[in-house]
C-alpha cells in the first residue's frame, strides 16, 4: 500500500524491463536517504512511501521499425540487387561496416521516428497510455498520489500522452481533472525536449496541433498536473535548440538549472541533473508529499557531496553545435537536421 | 482678507495632509508587505519555529496518523466506486458539523476557515443536488460540478524576507474563490530554509482542515472509472501492434508514404496501408513447366498495392499489389502480374500468411503464366528455401 506512485519515463536508447533498477532508482534513493525520516529506512519501508513504476516505450519503435527493416533487408541479402539499392539494404541490415553508426540505430532513431512519423508517435502514445492506465489503477487501489518523472525524449512522450488522454472521448473522465478525472500530483521533466521534437501533426482527433505546443499546452501546474518541475543542465547540448523555458508562475512551476558535471559524456544523463541538491530536494518533497523534507543542515551536507562528486563546470563547450543550430536558437530543426545534430553531438562528446 | 485666510488655511491643511498622506502611504506600504505574511488574505499569521505534520505533509501521508483517524476515522470505509452524490455530501457535511461543534475553531482564523469550507460544501451540494442518489462518478463527468481543488498546494504571492523567497502552503479552493492558507516558508536560492514559519491555523485546526480536504479529495479519487479504461487501452495497443509489428511489413519509404497518406490517431490505428516498391524474396512456379515441378528463386517487387485491415484489433488483412518478378535464372525472364496478400496478424486465422501472385513471364525460350509465392508461406509449409531442377 504505497502512498506515492512514481511513474518513470525514460529517454532515448534501449530500456528493458528493470531499466531503472541500476540507474535512476539508486540515484533517487541516495538523495532521499540524505533526508530524515528516510535516512535509516529499509528499501521496503521506503517503497511503502514511494513506489516506482517503470514505463517503457522504446520497444514499440524498435519492433515496429528498426527490427522490421532489418528483417526485410536480411531477407533479400542474397539477392542480386543494383548497387544503389544494395547500399541502402546494407544500412538497413545495420551491419558493422555500414555508414550509419550504431548510435544512430540504438538512440537517435527513436527521436527521429517520434519526431517525424505520426504513426510512430501514435503507437508510442497508445502504448504509454496503456501502461499509465494500468499503473493508475494500482495507485487508486492503494489510495496513493501519482507523480511522473521523465527524461529527454520521455518528456515529449509524456507531454503528448497526457494531452491525448485528457482530450480523448473515452479517457477524459479519467485523465481530465475538469471532467472528474485525476490530476497528477507532480510532473518532473529533466532535459526537456518537448519543443525540439514537438508534434508536426496532431496525434489526436480531438486536438489541433497547436494544443501540443508545450509552452502553452494544458500540461501545466494547476491544470493537468498540480506541480511541474523542469530541470536542465546549462551545458546539455540536447536542449540547446528550442529550449523549454516557459514564462510560468513559481509555484506551481519551478525551473532548476544545473551546471556541474563529472564527465562530458554524462552531462545529459538523468543522474547528473537530478543530483543537484535544489533539484533533488524539490522533486523529493513533491514525490513524498513531505514539504518539510530537507533541513538546513541536510541541505548543506548535500551540497558538500554534490561539490565533491561533480567537480567540473566550464562554459563555451560545444561551439560547433551552436554553429550547427545557427544564430536563432528558436529555429525548428527538420527531421534530417535533427538526426545529423544528434550524430554530430555524439561525435563531439566522444571527441 | 477673510478669503485670503481661508485660502491660506486650506493650502496649509492641504500641505499637511499631503505630508501625512505620504507618511501614511509609506507606512501602509510597509504594513501591506507585512500583512502579506501576518495578515494573509484575512488570516492572521503567527511565527512558529516548528510545525506538525498536519501543515507540511500531504493527505496521503496523514491518513495513517492517529490525529487524522481521530477526526475522520477510516476514509476507506466510506469510499466506494459507486459512492452516491448524496452520501458524499453527507460525509463532508458530517465532518464539517463536527468541526463546528468543537471549540478549536472559535477564534477568528478558525471561523474564517470554517466559513470557507462551508461555502465550498454549499456550492458542491447545490451542484450535486440534481444527481442525489446517482453516482459521484457520473456527476463528476459533468464539467459544471466543482469537485476539484481540495489538494494541498502552494502559491508564491508573498514578498521576500531577508533575501529568501516565500511560499504559501495551503488549500486554494478554486470554486469558492477563497484561500485557506496553512503556513508560509522561506528559503534561499541554495534551498536552505529559514527556521521560522508563519502559520495561519492552530495545530488542531490544521489537522481538521487537512483531514477534511483529504477526505473530500480521496473519496472523489476513488470513484474515477479507471477499470473500464484499462481494457480499452489494452485493445488500442494491441491494434497498433498488429498493424505495425505483425501487419504487412513496410520499408522506411513505405512507412513515410503511409504516414502521409493514411489517416490515424493515437487511439485510432490505421485501417489500411499502401504498398510501394516493396522487395521480398519469393519463388516462382512455372505453370507451363508444371510436369517438372520447377521452382525458381526470385526477387518479387510489389510495385504498388493496397492492403485493408479488418476488425477493431486489426486482426487480419487482405490486399493486392501489382508485382514484378526478377527470377534468379535470366532464362525465365521478367514476370509481371498481380499478387494477393492475406494474413492474420493475431495468428488466429486458419490460413498461413499468403502472398500469392499470378504473373506473366516472357522468357528466352517460352512465355507463359507462373505463380509467385512469398517466402513466408514456404517457411510455414516447411519447404525451406527454393530449389532448382
Amino acid at each position: 500500500m504505497a502512498k506515492n506512485h512514481l511513474f518513470l519515463i525514460h529517454g532515448i536508447g534501449r530500456h528493458e524491463k528493470g531499466w531503472s533498477d541500476t540507474t535512476w532508482q539508486p540515484c533517487i534513493l541516495e538523495n532521499l536517504k540524505a533526508f530524515a525520516p528516510y535516512t535509516d529506512m529499509s528499501p521496503e519501508e521506503i517503497d511503502n512511501d514511494l513506489h516506482f513504476f517503470e514505463v517503457t516505450y522504446d520497444a514499440v519503435l524498435d519492433k515496429s521499425y528498426r527490427q522490421r527493416w532489418k528483417e526485410l533487408a536480411n531477407a533479400i541479402a542474397d539477392t542480386a540487387l543494383p548497387a544503389s539499392v544494395r547500399s541502402v539494404m546494407q544500412e538497413l541490415r545495420q551491419e558493422p561496416d555500414a555508414r550509419l553508426p550504431e548510435y544512430f540505430w540504438t538512440h537517435a532513431l527513436d527521436a527521429i521516428l517520434w519526431f517525424s512519423l505520426k504513426q510512430a508517435r501514435g503507437a508510442v502514445i497508445q502504448n504509454v497510455a496503456k501502461q499509465l492506465t494500468r499503473g493508475l489503477k494500482a495507485a487508486q487501489l492503494d489510495g496513493a498520489d501519482v507523480h511522473i518523472l521523465s527524461h529527454s525524449l520521455g518528456t515529449s512522450v509524456i507531454h503528448d500522452t497526457l494531452l491525448c488522454l485528457a482530450a480523448g472521448t473515452e479517457s477524459a473522465t479519467v485523465y481530465d481533472p475538469n471532467r472528474g478525472g485525476i490530476r497528477w500530483k507532480s510532473l518532473v521533466t529533466v532535459a526537456n525536449v518537448s519543443r525540439v521534437v514537438g508534434a508536426m501533426d496532431s496525434p489526436s482527433d480531438d486536438l489541433d496541433v497547436d494544443a501540443f505546443r508545450s509552452h502553452f499546452s494544458r500540461v501545466q501546474g494547476g491544470d493537468l498536473v498540480q506541480f511541474f518541475v523542469n530541470i536542465r543542465h546549462a551545458l546539455d547540448a540536447v536542449t540547446f535548440p528550442r529550449r523549454f523555458k516557459p514564462d510560468w508562475e513559481t509555484p506551481p512551476f519551478w525551473y532548476v538549472e544545473t551546471d556541474r558535471y563529472d564527465e562530458l559524456l554524462n552531462i545529459h544523463d538523468f543522474e547528473t541533473q537530478f543530483d543537484h541538491p535544489v533539484a533533488a530536494r524539490r522533486c523529493l518533497r513533491l514525490f513524498t508529499g513531505i514539504d518539510s523534507l530537507g533541513t538546513a543542515d541536510e541541505m548543506k551536507a548535500l551540497w558538500r557531496r554534490y561539490d565533491q562528486k561533480y567537480g567540473q563546470s566550464a562554459g563555451g563547450l560545444f561551439s560547433r553545435l551552436h554553429e550547427f543550430i545557427g544564430p536563432d536558437p528558436e529555429r525548428k530543426l527538420g527531421p534530417g537536421e535533427l538526426a545529423r545534430y544528434f550524430v554530430e553531438l555524439r561525435r563531439e562528446v566522444l571527441a | 482678507m477673510i478669503r485670503y485666510w481661508i485660502v491660506l488655511v486650506l493650502l496649509v491643511a492641504s500641505g499637511c495632509s499631503t505630508v501625512e498622506r505620504a507618511e501614511f502611504s509609506s507606512a501602509t506600504a510597509s504594513l501591506v508587505r507585512a500583512q502579506d505574511t501576518l495578515k494573509y488574505r484575512g488570516f492572521t499569521g503567527e511565527k512558529r519555529e516548528a510545525l506538525p505534520k498536519a501543515f507540511t505533509h500531504s493527505g496521503v501521508q496523514l491518513r495513517n496518523e492517529p490525529e487524522y483517524e481521530a477526526i475522520v476515522g477510516d476514509p476507506g470505509a466510506i469510499a466506494a466506486p459507486d459512492l452516491s452524490c448524496e452520501r458524499y455530501v453527507i460525509a463532508l457535511r458530517t465532518l464539517l458539523d463536527q468541526m463546528e461543534a468543537s471549540k478549536s475553531f472559535s477564534d477568528a482564523n478558525g471561523e474564517r476557515a470554517l466559513d470557507i469550507l462551508k461555502a465550498r460544501v454549499d456550492v458542491l451540494e447545490r451542484a450535486l443536488a440534481p444527481y442525489k442518489e446517482r453516482s459521484l462518478a457520473e456527476a463528476s463527468e459533468r464539467m459544471s460540478v466543482p469537485l476539484e481543488g481540495w489538494e494541498k498546494t502552494q502559491v508564491g504571492d508573498v514578498p521576500e524576507r531577508s533575501g529568501r523567497k516565500g511560499v504559501v502552503h495551503g488549500f486554494f479552493l478554486a470554486a469558492s474563490g477563497s484561500s485557506l492558507p496553512l503556513y508560509v516558508a522561506y528559503e534561499d536560492e541554495r534551498g536552505v530554509e529559514d527556521p521560522t514559519y508563519f502559520a495561519f491555523l492552530t495545530d488542531e485546526q490544521a489537522w481538521s482542515v487537512a483531514a477534511f480536504c483529504d477526505l473530500a479529495s480521496y473519496l472523489k479519487a476513488q470513484v474515477v472509472p479507471i477499470g473500464p479504461l484499462v481494457a480499452k487501452m489494452d485493445a488500442g495497443d494491441l491494434a497498433w501492434e498488429n498493424y505495425l509489428q505483425r501487419g504487412y511489413p513496410q520499408y522506411p519509404w513505405e512507412n513515410l508514404l503511409n504516414d502521409k497518406l493514411v489517416s490515424s490517431a493515437w487511439n485510432r490505428p490505421p485501417t489500411h496501408q499502401f504498398v510501394f516498391l516493396h522487395a521480398a524474396p519469393g519463388v516462382l512456379f512455372l505453370l507451363d513447366d508444371a510436369k517438372s515441378s520447377t521452382f525458381e528463386a526470385a526477387l518479387l517487387v510489389q510495385a504498388l498495392g493496397y492492403i485493408r485491415y479488418f476488425d477493431e484489433d486489426r486482426g487480419w488483412y487482405l490486399g493486392g499489389s501489382l508485382t514484378a518478378a526478377f527470377p534468379a535464372d535470366d532464362d525465365v525472364g521478367l514476370g509481371y502480374g498481380v499478387t494477393v496478400h492475406l494474413a492474420s496478424t493475431t495468428g488466429t486465422l486458419a490460413l498461413p500468411p499468403l502472398d500469392l501472385g499470378v504473373l506473366w513471364h516472357e522468357g528466352q525460350d517460352s512465355d507463359g503464366v507462373m505463380i509467385s509465392v512469398g517466402v513466408d508461406v514456404l517457411k510455414l509449409l516447411g519447404q525451406g528455401s527454393s530449389k532448382k531442377p
